[in-house]
């Protein structure tokens, strides 16, 4: 008996670790996944001339 | 190209770099809505801070902050000694805390995401994986101005022979050269460790015998790339004058300007008398060094114009620094790298 409240208490805080993992609710995650809205969002960056790699 | 932005959601569940969230690295507002709200505090290149690699990796973001592709103390050391004391702290404050640092690698740059060079950068490596090396993106984007073109054959004529054989960067730079080994290096020359052809190609062990005679006569007069180097390689002009770079092939044969004895390949370095005039220095010892330093050529092949016939060099000089070919308004330094090869006796 003590041993299944034992298991049900950690199942409960696996869980809960679970759900907070910030990667899965971060609206970064939505938006950086997303090939539509970064398509959306992108804007070309301005070109200097005259540089290119050294060395 | 808004693919380099894009990060690959399978990677979010297997790589640990991603288990405490995006905010670790790079703060920002997770969860803000709208790309203002969210980028807001965004840190865009977390690597920057060694520290933030540092919190895991400690020991290398410690050698790493020595490390010459850190520091670039070897853009100060080289050109230094062509300034007066006071002309070095004028250097120091305008022009390399400002200019010259700024090129410094991160680690992103390398493991993360490609610089942007000339405001054009190619973004995330396989869309925000971590990635040990990838030597056409993280090496040939910084070097990819003369080094990696010139070995890849980009540039003109024939790759080089290790290329061809499918080797990269890594394969002769070892990780300790990018890393650092803890010690902060003044400049590359010093660095222990650095690739060497006889590392490899050890003396007296080639199949030929032309080949062994060569090799035992030429050692320590002649580097290898002063007869393996193959095709002509950028010489870069004009830069650092504010009108923009000029560059045209040529294969230049002169004296190590470090040690003044050993014929090698030079390379023109772009450094001219009005260089940092609008920085306020003259160089009042400008002539201290010369406008050519031996230049480790990546486009080596077995056979060149130089292996094939001792009349390239010790007849017909070709290729070899001359007062004529010497760039004009340069160093008084330059004329003491030409060389006249000794006649053969037949």
């Amino acid at each position: 008996m003590k041993s299944t409240v034992t298991l049900y208490v950690l199942l409960f805080f696996f869980s809960l670790s679970v759900a907070v993992i910030p990667v899965q609710a971060s609206s970064c995650v939505q938006c950086h996944t997303s090939d539509a809205v970064m398509k959306s969002l992108y804007k070309q960056p301005a070109v200097t001339a005259g540089e290119e790699g050294e060395g | 190209m808004y693919k380099g932005y894009l990060v690959d959601k399978d990677l979010l569940k297997k790589d640990p770099h991603f288990r405490m969230g995006c905010r670790l690295c790079h703060k920002g507002n997770e969860k803000g809505q709208g790309k203002e709200a969210a980028h807001q505090g965004l840190v865009k290149r977390p690597s920057d801070n060694l520290r933030t690699c540092g919190m895991c990796h400690r020991q290398i973001a410690d050698n790493y902050s020595k490390s010459l592709h850190y520091t670039t103390a070897g853009q100060r050391n080289g050109v230094m000694p062509r300034f007066s004391p006071e002309e070095l702290k004028t250097f120091d404050k305008k022009v390399f805390e400002q200019s010259c640092r700024s090129c410094h690698a991160s680690c992103g740059d390398c493991h993360v995401k490609s610089p942007p060079i000339g405001g054009i950068g190619l973004g995330l490596f396989q869309r925000h994986k971590f990635v040990k090396k990838d030597e056409s993106k993280t090496c040939a984007f910084c070097h990819g101005g003369r080094v990696y073109p010139e070995y890849t054959g980009e540039y003109g004529g024939s790759p080089d022979v290790h290329y061809q054989k499918g080797m990269a960067c890594m394969d002769c730079h070892k990780k300790a050269e990018f890393h650092g080994d803890g010690t902060a290096y003044a400049t590359k020359q010093e660095v222990r460790d650095r690739p060497s052809c006889r590392n490899c190609h050890k003396l007296g062990q080639e199949g030929k015998l032309t080949a062994r005679v060569s090799h035992k006569r030429h050692k320590d007069k002649v580097s290898c790339y002063g007869c393996h180097t193959a095709t002509s390689y950028r010489q870069c002009q004009d830069c650092h004058v504010g009108k923009g770079a000029t560059s045209r092939p040529v294969l230049l044969l002169g004296l190590n300007p470090r040690d003044r004895k050993t014929l090698t390949t030079l390379r023109l370095i772009p450094t001219v008398r009005e260089t940092f005039v609008k920085a306020g220095i003259k160089m009042e010892n400008f002539d201290a060094l010369p406008n050519y330093w031996d230049s480790p050529v990546h486009n080596i092949r077995k056979r060149t114009e130089r292996t094939r016939n001792c009349d390239v060099c010790h007849v017909e000089r070709a290729r070899f620094l001359d007062v004529e070919t010497m760039i004009r308004g340069g160093s008084k330094e330059n004329q003491r790298l030409i060389v006249i090869p000794k006649p053969i006796n037949r």
